[in-house]
């Protein structure tokens, strides 16, 4: 019983941290189209790197919990860490490729 | 009054003090096998059972080869880093901020370390995860750099 409890904290604890991966990705969901439209280079927007934004960081929580699944409890937050900082990985990329991408986009 | 003199020990007695195995340290030591009665003898060492299957030729050189990959993928987060901001002067997002940069910094070390420890012996699926996190976890906000050749 206490094993569950502590397995269900700890899931909470890192969903919350993954929640912020998300916030940020509908942030930039909301920003990013707008500014490129004052820009006016509103059709290079990237919308797939925007839902990936978001799509990510619950995808690779809930494959965490499901690779955890079975496994000891030191296992399960090992998991849900890489899981976490991967997550957070991808947004700093994400960030430096929409003006990589949006050059290329302009230049050809 | 006649004092008995004690008997000198025997090679026997000493070894009665010893148990099978003592001398032997780490694998090669003997161990009882779980499971048995009490009247279960420490199994020698040749016969011991191995504690899982054996490691498969070529993990190691494979594994030290991602270890590699995987510093250098460390140190570009840590390069990368410098190249990314919050956007914002307000405390929360930038200790937020700060905490993704740091996360993402570990990111590489946490994948090949936990990788490494669940594939213990399953040479395949190890190589597809560290494969996988490889292309993950390129860093891209060291692009600047990789372009610039580093003048600012």
């Amino acid at each position: 019983m206490r094993d569950r409890v502590a397995v269900i904290v700890v899931a909470v604890a890192f969903g919350v941290l993954h929640l912020h991966a998300v916030f940020q990705g509908i942030a930039n969901l909301v920003a990013l189209p707008s500014f490129y439209a004052q820009l006016g280079i509103s059709a290079y927007t990237p919308w797939w790197l925007l839902v990936l934004g978001i799509a990510i960081p619950p995808i690779a929580f809930v494959g965490a919990l499901l690779l955890g699944r079975g496994r000891i409890l030191t296992h399960r937050v090992a998991l849900l860490a890489v899981s976490l900082a991967t997550v957070n990985a991808l947004v700093l990329s994400a960030g430096s490729l929409a003006p990589i991408l949006l050059a290329f986009a302009a230049g050809s | 009054m006649a004092r008995e003199e004690p008997e000198p020990l025997e090679d026997d007695d000493d070894d009665a003090l010893h148990w099978a195995g003592d001398e032997l340290t780490g694998r090669e030591g003997a161990r009882l096998p779980s499971g048995r009665g009490s009247d279960a003898v420490a199994a020698p060492a040749d016969d011991a059972p191995p504690a899982g299957p054996p490691p498969r030729p070529g993990m190691a050189p494979l594994t030290f080869l991602f270890a590699v990959l995987y510093l250098a993928l460390t140190v570009g987060w840590i390069l990368g880093t410098g190249f990314t901001s919050a956007g914002s002067t307000q405390l929360l997002p930038q200790v937020l901020w700060q905490f993704g940069e740091f996360t993402a910094i570990i990111a590489a070390p946490l994948w090949f370390g936990v990788t490494v420890l669940l594939t213990p012996w399953k040479l395949g699926a190890r190589i597809a995860w560290l494969l996988l996190g490889v292309l993950v976890l390129l860093p891209w906000p060291v692009l600047p750099l990789l372009v610039t050749g580093g003048a600012s």
